[in-house]
């Protein structure tokens, strides 16, 4: 398990995290959600012993994270960055992985390199942005590290090699369970894979909780706004929009059977809204508060 | 433990590379010397020594091919050591290496190397007097540390082992710093300069000659205890430059 305690991090007088309180499940899939700029990054390189934190600790499995080797070779990151250096061979990258990884699988990388069409005799400094990517993929999964870490895993990967690489960190989460966190901006494309969403906002732990959960308390509801309006009241609303005649409001609450049965008789229409769209509206949410 | 024998094994065999690389090129580039030297000989038109030459007493100039070994061994270091922390240290870093792993593993890396390095140089040294005979010309004996007629070749290893590690330390806490606090280094490292030369500071010269005078000259336990012990605190203060280091976002 890993747990976050009394986090802090400030870069110069820039404040990035503050007082980031986390505990994280074995064998989960999370995705590490934020608006640019919020930390996520720095989070994600804190809890990888990159950058150290100001104050506060990182734990896995009750073991401080910081300098601490016995628990770090548990952990593999793969930074959105790159490797803090860019005029070297790929292959020499892949093979300091392989030295310095425990848990290296060196048959399921010579299989990710072809799956990806990776050229690894090439400078890393002349890849693509999206094969300077898939490098980083490729260690981060041959890596078989029990926490493994994606920083925008995505980064200018085309819609083919996205796709393919969800489908192989699913087939491979499943035959070699481990805890893996994803931090992306492509919501919506990777909300399949994820189990548990943390949000960060304002530099602090936003919300965390299952998707399935977030999901089920997450709605759209169109109609007319006075039909809405009483069955309504009291709850969490993020958004409303108004289009002629019909509204549409999106309510993050639970709604009970009933109010959804009496919803529907009023001919109010109820959908989910997707997880993107809940981020987006969550992340903005101070400028729609008060609405109703 | 098994954290530092991978990055152990990871920067022999970067090591191994780099060693194999520079003395395969160096040795060639000896032969060559000798090949040229030997040519320059026998045509009398055009006999002149290539190689570290200097004058002796008698006025002959005495020639050692495999000294010059020695100038290019050092900037060999400096150029491993930089590239050893702009190079490793993120990667070590980025593949979950501890920060005190890195620099034990590196400490090692470096006593390794100057020890090989100064093995091989030692045996070249022993040999090129007998070559430079072979070739016509006068060889030289003294190189000031050691003296390659009079001392043996344990003695001459040792004494450019300590020589290499004494330089390795200085160059990798240079590179260190120079990786962590970037250009910054240099400025500060040339606005002591300008102090220095301006108000004509005599205490600095007066370090700056001492360090020459233990260094110029036959190792005696006073010499090897000094440079071990400035070795010791050179690398521990390295090792409180590498723990508070992150990784640049970008280098070289």
């Amino acid at each position: 398990m890993i747990e976050i305690k009394n986090l802090n991090k400030a870069y110069g007088s820039t404040k990035v995290l503050s007082n980031i309180n986390l505990k994280l499940e074995e064998n989960k899939i999370y995705g590490l959600l934020g608006r640019n700029g919020v930390g996520k990054t720095t989070l994600l390189n804190i809890m990888s012993n990159v950058i150290r934190a100001n104050s506060g600790e990182a734990l896995l499995n009750g073991e401080n994270i910081h300098e601490n080797s016995k628990v770090l070779e548990n952990i593999a990151i793969v930074r959105e960055s790159g490797f803090g250096i860019e005029d070297i061979k790929v292959k020499k990258i892949l093979k300091a992985a392989k030295t310095l990884y425990k848990n290296w699988d060196e048959e399921y990388m010579k299989f990710l390199i072809k799956e990806f069409d990776l050229n690894i005799k090439k400078n890393y400094s002349k890849l693509s942005r999206g094969n300077k990517t898939i490098v980083g993929l490729i260690i981060g999964l041959a890596s078989r590290a029990p926490l493994t870490l994606f920083d925008e895993p995505s980064l200018g990967l085309d819609a083919s090699y996205r796709y393919k690489f969800y489908n192989l960190l699913l087939q491979d989460v499943e035959k070699n369970p481990r805890t893996v966190i994803i931090s992306t901006h492509l919501i919506d494309e990777v909300t399949h894979l994820f189990e548990e969403v943390i949000i960060l906002k304002n530099q602090k732990v936003y919300l965390k909780e299952e998707v399935e959960s977030l999901m089920g308390k997450a709605y759209f509801l169109s109609g007319k706004l006075e039909k809405i309006e009483p069955i309504i009241k009291g709850k969490n609303i993020i958004s409303k929009e108004e289009f002629g005649t019909i509204t549409i409001v999106g309510v993050f609450d639970c709604l009970t059977k009933e109010e959804k049965d009496n919803l529907k008789e009023k001919g109010i229409e109820i959908s989910a809204i997707p997880l993107q769209k809940l981020f987006v509206l969550l992340t903005e949410k101070e400028s729609v508060e008060g609405i109703i | 433990m098994e954290a530092i024998k991978k990055s152990i094994k990871y920067q022999f065999i970067e090591s191994k590379k780099f060693i194999l690389g520079f003395w395969s090129t160096v040795i060639v580039v000896d032969i060559f010397f000798y090949i040229l030297n030997d040519l320059s000989s026998v045509n009398n038109s055009i006999n002149f020594n290539i190689g570290f030459s200097l004058g002796n007493t008698e006025g002959i100039d005495s020639l050692s091919i495999v000294g010059v070994n020695l100038m290019i061994i050092f900037v060999a270091l400096l150029v491993y050591n930089y590239e050893r922390n702009y190079e490793s240290f993120p990667l070590s870093l980025s593949f979950s290496m501890t920060r005190k792993d890195y620099f034990l593993s590196f400490l090692i890396d470096n006593i390794v190397i100057s020890f090989i390095f100064a093995s091989i140089q030692g045996v070249l040294l022993k040999i090129d007097p007998s070559i430079v005979k072979l070739v016509g010309k006068e060889p030289l004996y003294d190189f000031i540390n050691f003296n390659l007629k009079t001392d043996n070749v344990l003695f001459i290893i040792f004494t450019l082992f300590i020589l290499f590690l004494t330089f390795t330390c200085v160059f990798n806490l240079l590179a260190s710093l120079n990786y962590k606090f970037g250009y910054k280094l240099w400025v500060v490292i040339i606005g002591i300069n300008i102090i220095i030369s301006t108000f004509n500071i005599k205490t600095f010269d007066k370090i700056l000659l001492s360090i020459g005078n233990t260094i110029a000259t036959r190792f005696g336990i006073f010499e090897i205890v000094v440079i071990l012990a400035s070795v010791v605190a050179l690398y521990s203060l390295n090792y409180f430059v590498t723990i508070k280091t992150d990784i640049k976002r970008k280098t070289i």
